[in-house]
């Protein structure tokens, strides 16, 4: 049988837990995706992945943010001498954000790119 | 004494509560923070991870303590900046190549000067956290 438990402090055999804790400092959403194929690997609370354009992504939510004030931790592949490229957030939404993968002066697709939003 | 509580719902005292889905779905699974320059003890705080190795060519290995299932886990790192005073911004990469690869064990993190893929730099701090 499930429920609702209200309680303000979690204890576990290693130690306790704030439940506020558990609440603000989980992760809203997150993604592993292959910017190659356009393709979700895995994900939590994310709907779609949307190829816009070279190095440009949409990563829609399934459940919108309050507001844009989240905050937005990523990474991206290393893919071999030339390559060490940034995965940075372009626009917020609450229903999405929008991923800008660069190296340089260029935007470009490759390998994996993951995405994690909190609030 | 240990046990497991079955709830859909979390919440606190003042009313703010959440799916325990979100909890255990959207809890970090393993996060690291690396002081890079080190040669042994560079792992400065750590939940999930096992140890850090250094490889060669400010490549990093990061194990886990308890294994993934798979090695679709999301990744966040960042880097600061170079610790050799050139001020050089840096970019903190997940390694995907060959023997270098996410594994349900470990992965490889590599530092590179930004817009310079060749050159890494060892740096003083690099953070990362997995999530699945």
């Amino acid at each position: 049988m499930a429920g609702t438990l209200v309680i303000d402090t979690l204890n576990a055999s290693s130690g306790p837990l704030q439940t506020n804790n558990g609440m603000s400092g989980i992760a809203k959403a997150w993604v592993n995706y292959n910017s190659s194929a356009t393709t979700i690997t895995a994900s939590w609370n994310v709907s779609s992945v949307t190829y816009n354009s070279t190095g440009l992504f949409t990563i829609n939510f399934s459940t919108a943010m309050p507001d844009t004030a989240y905050c937005v931790v990523s990474a991206a592949s290393y893919v071999g001498g030339t390559g060490s490229p940034s995965l940075m957030p372009q626009s917020l939404t609450t229903g999405n954000v929008v991923m800008n993968l660069g190296y340089g002066t260029g935007n470009y697709n490759t390998g994996i790119n993951c995405v994690a939003i909190h609030r | 004494m240990a046990g497991t509580i079955v709830s859909d719902t979390l919440q606190d005292g003042s009313g703010n509560s959440t799916a325990t889905t979100n909890a255990i779905k959207g809890s970090a699974k393993a996060w690291v923070t690396v002081n890079g320059t080190l040669s042994s003890g560079m792992t400065l705080a750590s939940y999930g991870v096992s140890s850090v190795t250094y490889i060669s060519s400010c490549l990093y290995q990061v194990s886990f303590s308890t294994a993934f299932t798979d090695a679709n886990y999301s990744s966040a790192v960042s880097s600061s900046w170079d610790s050799g005073g050139n001020s050089y911004p840096m970019i903190a990469n997940i390694a995907n190549n060959g023997t270098y690869a996410p594994s349900t064990t470990s992965t490889y993190i590599v530092s590179r000067v930004y817009n310079n893929g060749s050159t890494g730099f060892l740096v003083n701090y690099l953070y990362a956290i997995f999530f699945r």
